[in-house]
């Protein structure tokens, strides 16, 4: 567990009631998502967008029914349309804007259990004039929605044999 | 020297959507600020292609609420592409594209970020003065006035002289105090007491007086032989950033000050900013017949979000009661 972390924004970046369990079309719960608002004060083309890594109820370590979610088997969903996170690399011509909710997909058979979590998100954006991405880490204590967006959201199987839907 | 208002003071209040862009207006306006600054890419979801509406809008607003379109802060995705950088013809676009905006807003400046290269200015003055557009770098932390990356803008410019071309000099440049916000804020993050305690008085030690700039990238070697881990380390990189340069800098190149960027984080008690010289830096500005805007730019949320004790709007609010008082206009 690191001490703490300067990064910009913190907690605003993960929405208080932005966990909730997504469930295949028929009924079985596949995995859960987070919403997010951009880590970063401006909006900027997806292409910048270079990926997130999500934790829940743990940091670093193993931790007992943890979640570590690496930049691959997240799934950017924004307006309507879900995203792989290689999938941004192109697109120029769409923006997360500044404030504007998206959500994180993630695959996890049963979702997670009720209750309160820990939920931390890193947000990698090349908005820097070199290549190196700039860092956020958001952390909150969110509690696990009941019923929200469990059937709106079009969730295509685990990473990485999952096809995107437009 | 008037007053106005950038945008980027709201940046929290706006991306939690408790102000929408026409509501920052009026709250600016409401301080007695006439100018406005504006950052497309935070409050105008869309930009680049923004219709026609919009604009009427924006023009509207402007005569409603008796406000001047001033600046459009403009940033240069050099990293557009993944591992593949903008050139300069990339780089000359992305800026042209941005002055027809600032053309569009009314805005007779346009901010560039302090890295954009002096080659892309060049090319885009010519285009620049055909819309009107007054093509201002951002003189920032870690640079500063006598910065060679500086002057070597100020040379290129000087091919074309200051109407078309100049600069905004970030009041971050003028750092004399250390921001004791920021020290609090790397405390709770769990910055070490006498790590935060040495850095801040390290700081203090080298800036204010007439010497200067200051160069204190050895506080990472500092924070190191102490015993630092990561995120003191981080956070001597991040205090290493500000810097003090004398305020009489600003005299050797007024011909080139468009505007101002009046950066604040922290109003005291008494009404003064905590950490930047403000009367120091208006009788300069004054003493080099300076007639532009004060642009306030707060960024005080930085290190007081993790606790919910942002008040943007207050904050400029008494940020902008300074400056009335300093320029002397009548209460």
């Amino acid at each position: 567990m690191n001490r703490g972390d300067l990064s910009m924004y913190q907690h605003h970046t993960i929405l208080p009631g932005g966990l909730a369990n997504i469930a295949d079309r028929d009924g079985t719960v596949t995995g859960f998502r987070v919403q997010v608002r951009i880590g970063f004060p401006r909006g900027m083309p997806l292409s910048m967008v270079e990926g997130f890594e999500v934790y829940v109820d743990h940091d670093n370590g193993p931790a007992t029914d943890a979640v570590h979610a690496a930049p691959t088997d997240v799934l950017f969903r924004l307006r309507g349309r879900t995203y792989r996170i290689d999938d941004l690399a192109d697109i120029v011509d769409q923006r997360w804007e500044m404030g504007e909710v998206a959500e994180l997909l993630i695959a996890r058979a049963g979702g997670l259990t009720p209750g309160l979590h820990i939920v931390t998100v890193t947000q990698f954006l090349r908005v820097g004039p070199t290549p190196e991405p700039a860092k956020t880490v958001g952390r909150r204590l969110v509690e696990l929605s009941a019923d929200v967006g469990v059937a709106t959201l079009e969730w295509n199987g685990p990473p990485p044999s999952l096809t995107v839907k437009e | 020297m008037r007053r106005a208002v950038s945008f980027y003071s709201y940046q929290q209040t706006y991306y939690l959507r408790e102000l929408t862009l026409e509501q920052c207006v009026q709250t600016a306006v409401a301080t007695g600020a006439k100018g406005i600054e504006v950052i497309a890419e935070q409050m105008m979801p869309g930009f680049p292609d923004l219709d026609d509406t919009f604009y009427a809008s924006w023009h509207e607003w402007m005569e409603r609420y008796g406000a001047i379109p001033l600046v459009h802060d403009m940033f240069l995705d050099v990293q557009l592409h993944r591992g593949r950088p903008l050139d300069l013809n990339g780089q000359f676009e992305m800026l042209r594209r941005d002055i027809r905006h600032a053309s569009r807003l009314g805005c007779q400046y346009l901010r560039m970020v302090v890295t954009t290269p002096p080659e892309v200015v060049a090319r885009a003055i010519p285009y620049a003065a055909e819309q009107s557009v007054v093509l201002l770098l951002e003189v920032h932390t870690p640079w500063h006035v006598e910065h060679e990356w500086i002057q070597r803008h100020l040379e290129v410019y000087s091919r074309f002289g200051p109407e078309v071309c100049g600069i905004i000099p970030d009041f971050g440049i003028f750092v004399a105090r250390f921001p004791r916000l920021q020290g609090e804020y790397a405390l709770r993050s769990g910055v070490r007491p006498e790590i935060v305690r040495h850095v801040m008085d390290v700081y203090d030690a080298a800036s204010g007086t007439a010497s200067g700039p200051t160069d204190l990238s050895f506080l990472v070697t500092d924070v190191l032989q102490l015993g630092g881990e990561p995120i003191d380390v981080a956070f001597a990189k991040e205090a290493s950033r500000h810097v003090w340069s004398n305020p009489s800098t600003l005299l050797d190149v007024m011909p080139y000050v468009h505007h101002v960027h009046a950066k604040f984080w922290e109003m005291t008690d008494d009404g003064d900013e905590y950490s930047i010289p403000y009367t120091e830096l208006i009788e300069t500005l004054r003493a080099g017949q300076y007639d532009g805007y004060l642009a306030s730019e707060y960024e005080g949320q930085l290190w007081l979000r993790d606790i919910d004790e942002v008040d943007e709007i207050g904050a400029v609010r008494r940020h902008q009661d300074m400056l009335a008082r300093l320029l002397n206009e009548p209460g």
